[in-house]
């Protein structure tokens, strides 16, 4: 079992739950078609909705869908059916202006930014590019000075504003990837898996530098992350994924110390045998479950609320059937 | 205590443009035989390189002195053939993530390429060989796999051919690169258990690492490095409870369960290192002679610290 440990984030965790919400799911399917290993169905039903500045954790295994969501989310890619809303409108009707808006006020950070970079360009130039897009610096000196003032928060110097992505460190260009998100002050940051390749320390003052710069400014940050102590230590709710689908949610103190889905229990305990694949079973986690029951094989279970702002996809909290 | 692999002042440095990077410094290490080493540090602290230097393996612009001894033999200063005909019996790698496997090579010759080339042993002997590699390993259809090609296999299987890849043949020691980077806990937990089966059927086991949960949970020994140098190394057991030099207690600190406290400063440049010891200037216990002297490496209860504060 995951013992407790010292808390960063300091916010009430209940308070959130009435907050005004950003970023909303409802329902949202995505199928992925390859010509190799034909259609796969990455999220199956996902509902989930991010309130002002909180931070919301995702975690899951490799291959849960954690990424496809964060992605979805973001708008970088479509999805199969379903909808997403930013403030109250709908992601898929919104018009340019609209859309523009999207595009400034929700910012992603990817997992690695080694990638997420252009090689050929100055970091000065990726982290400035969003200023030039939305056209919000008036000129040059403006932009010069915007960049350098948010980049010194994050600890990057000019120095290393002056060079290409192959001159800097793992932690440097992770650094770059999140001043280019802040640059444009969002309402929702989206980081997926932003630490999971860096070291101990340097994981330490990213995550740190992140959870200031949201003290500042107040946004809200889904943060994506495998990691499950990170996930206790910085986070206000927790959303648990399996298969394409959120099978629990909740408070973190509430969901780490007594969790009710079988699946959480032996993720924090870091116990699961059995096979990955279920069988046809209508539960992601039949084959590996201990307390599975007939009607998970044969029916999906439904997301069932405990109680206000905690709910689990599990028939042993429901009627069967 | 008998040694597979003894590192004896080993300094490594790059040639670049128009500077030196000095990327190892008086390194002192032993490998035992039957135990898992763990070498620990940030990026940049030059573990792989630590790595690369006992397989021989170093690009032209290094330059290397010192020794890497094995059975009295030094690996350095022989002959380049003679050299990688041994280690490349003797020693295997398992590198890291999925990139390193080719992905025109068929899973079971890439499990069985060192075996036939170093070994000679035959095609149909290597494939028997890899086929029950994979069956130890837990594969249920082990022909399936073995006759796969990269693409055609999922991350659990991937790893499994990754870790037979480092135990056919029979090697005395197995050394492997970052086997935990960007994995999750069921991965994570997968690669100890086959990390611990390749354990038994080899003499010993180096694994570079900046994951200390994963070290916690497989290594005997762990070996700190910093900036080039080796600060600490010590028993496991000892090391996780109860550190000695201020960068291990700080590493250890800046872990999750324990607060998330980032360690101040950056990793110096190797271009140029600081004066003294090279952790001086982020250390909260650092004094004068720390800046002015390079500490030696020195035994305190069985455990060796670079560092002042026990001298």
């Amino acid at each position: 079992m995951i013992k407790p440990c010292s808390k960063v984030s300091e916010t009430s965790p209940q308070g959130f739950l009435d907050c005004p919400t950003l970023l909303e799911c409802r329902d949202v399917k995505k199928r992925f078609r390859s010509s190799v290993k034909g259609s796969f169905l990455a999220l199956d039903g996902v509902s989930i909705s991010l309130k002002k500045g909180e931070l919301l954790a995702v975690i899951g295994e490799s291959g849960s869908g954690k990424t496809t969501l964060a992605k979805i989310l973001a708008g970088l890619i479509g999805y199969t059916s379903g909808e997403v809303f930013f403030g109250n409108k709908p992601l898929a009707i919104m018009d340019s202006k609209d859309m523009l808006d999207f595009r400034m006020k929700v910012q992603f950070i990817p997992q690695y930014p080694d990638l997420a970079l252009d090689p050929t360009w100055y970091i000065y130039d990726s982290i400035a590019e969003p200023l030039r897009i939305h056209r919000i610096a008036g000129s040059r000196e403006d932009e010069l000075e915007k960049v350098r003032s948010i980049s010194s928060l994050f600890g990057l110097g000019l120095d290393q504003l002056r060079r290409k992505p192959r001159d800097l460190s793992g932690g440097e260009l992770q650094r770059a990837v999140l001043v280019r998100s802040m640059v444009l002050n969002p309402d929702v940051v989206i980081a997926d898996e932003p630490t999971s390749m860096l070291d101990p320390s340097t994981q330490a003052k990213i995550v740190r530098q992140l959870l200031e710069a949201q003290k500042r400014n107040g946004f809200a940050v889904l943060f994506v992350t495998h990691d499950l102590r990170l996930a206790m230590s910085i986070s206000n709710r927790v959303c648990v994924m399996l298969g394409g689908r959120i099978i629990e949610s909740g408070d973190t103190p509430k969901l780490f110390s007594s969790p009710l889905h079988p699946y959480t229990s032996s993720l924090l305990s870091g116990v699961i045998t059995g096979s990955e694949v279920n069988g046809g079973a209508m539960c992601p986690f039949y084959n590996q479950c201990n307390l599975r029951i007939e009607a998970c094989l044969v029916s999906t279970p439904p997301e069932l609320r405990i109680e206000k702002g905690r709910s689990v996809r599990c028939w042993l909290y429901g009627i069967h059937y | 205590m008998e040694y597979i692999i003894e590192i004896r002042g080993l300094d490594v440095s790059f040639d670049m443009h128009r500077m030196q990077v000095a990327a190892l410094q008086e390194v002192d290490l032993d490998l035992h035989k039957g135990e898992v080493l763990g070498v620990l540090g940030e990026s940049g602290s030059g573990k792989t390189v630590l790595l690369t230097a006992a397989l021989r393996l170093l690009p032209e612009n290094a330059r290397i002195t010192g020794q890497i001894l094995y059975c009295g033999n030094d690996l350095l200063s022989m002959d380049r053939n003679r050299a990688m005909r041994l280690i490349g019996k003797k020693f295997s790698l398992i590198p890291q993530g999925f990139g390193s496997l080719n992905p025109f090579l068929k899973s079971w010759l890439q499990i069985s390429e060192r075996p036939m080339e170093h070994l000679r042993i035959g095609k149909k002997e290597s494939y028997r060989m890899a086929e029950n590699l994979l069956r130890d390993m837990g594969l249920d259809s082990p022909a399936r796999a073995a006759n796969s090609y990269r693409h055609q296999l999922s991350g659990g299987m991937l790893q499994r051919v990754l870790v037979a890849m480092g135990i056919s043949g029979h090697s005395e020691a197995i050394f492997v690169d970052e086997p935990t980077k960007g994995l999750d806990e069921r991965k994570k937990q997968l690669v100890v258990e086959l990390l611990q089966l390749a354990k038994k059927k080899t003499g010993a086991m180096m694994i570079v690492s900046h994951d200390l949960a994963f070290l916690k949970k497989i290594s005997d020994r762990v070996c700190v490095m910093y900036c080039g140098e080796v600060i600490e190394t010590s028993k496991a057991r000892n090391f996780f409870t109860s550190p000695k030099h201020p960068y291990s207690y700080a590493l250890l600190e800046s872990l999750p369960s324990k607060g998330l406290k980032p360690i101040e400063g950056e990793i110096p440049s190797m271009v140029s290192p600081p004066k003294g010891c090279r952790f001086n200037p982020r250390c909260n216990y650092s004094f004068r002679r720390c800046r002015e002297e390079r500490p030696p490496l020195a035994e305190i209860d069985g455990v060796m610290v670079r560092c002042f504060k026990y001298v």
